[in-house]
């Protein structure tokens, strides 16, 4: 894996544990399980990056062939 | 800025967009299907409870959702994320500052910081717009605006 998708994927795992413990509280409310709205969200949008770095890879094999 | 550094961030917009369209795409569903209200306490309940009456809540749930499917379908993503600044100005006032209870004060900024960082993130297309002294330009001419100078020239024409 490339060190310019490492960085993104660190800063998004980031993103999700904000998420996590913002919605949760945990640590610093009455803890709640996670939402299915936040679920909801965060499978959307790790599927969306997912397939981001899926088709960029593609595309750069495309073009070394 | 490299190019390196493009991609990181433009991933990172990426699952930010993805994350803020699933957001408003769930929040306005649950509504369309549910009728979910969230219970909020005190002036903060009262306050929605009168959107309610008067129908701007519906509205606003409504919208969301449509603007969830822009942002997730990366469709006219700017307009929607223009369009809901209001709706998320009023949730981080209202979670942040009137409820204030602890949840709430991280849910009310997380809001502002989605729309912001995204309508940020987009606002390149914005400046290009946003000039101290413009004529008025119907939509439908906009063409006229693709141009460089294009504010003077426009003056110049006499607008419109």
């Amino acid at each position: 894996m490339r060190k310019t998708e490492m960085t993104a994927i660190i800063a998004c795992v980031v993103l999700s544990l904000t998420v996590f413990i913002g919605s949760t509280g945990l640590g610093y409310a009455v803890y709640r399980p996670l939402r299915y709205y936040d679920i909801f969200s965060l499978v959307i949008a790790w599927s969306g990056l997912a397939f981001h770095l899926w088709r960029g890879r593609r595309a750069d094999r495309g073009e070394e062939a | 800025m490299g190019v390196a550094q493009n991609k990181t961030l433009y991933l990172i917009i990426t699952w930010i967009r993805l994350f803020f369209g699933a957001h408003l795409l769930f929040s306005g569903g649950r509504y369309i299907l549910t009728g979910y209200v969230p219970e909020i306490p005190g002036i903060g309940g009262e306050w929605a409870a009168a959107n309610a009456a008067i129908g701007l809540y519906q509205a606003v749930k409504y919208i969301e959702f449509v603007f969830g499917i822009m942002l997730l379908t990366n469709r006219f993503v700017l307009l929607a994320l223009i369009l809901e600044m209001p709706a998320t100005v009023n949730i981080f006032w209202l979670n942040t500052f009137i409820v204030g209870m602890p949840r709430q004060m991280f849910t009310g900024p997380q809001e502002l910081f989605l729309n912001g960082v995204l309508l940020l993130a987009y606002s390149g297309y914005l400046g290009a717009a946003l000039k101290p002294r413009l004529e008025p330009l119907w939509l439908w001419n906009s063409r006229r605006a693709y141009k460089d100078n294009y504010a003077e020239q426009i003056r110049s024409e006499g607008g419109l």
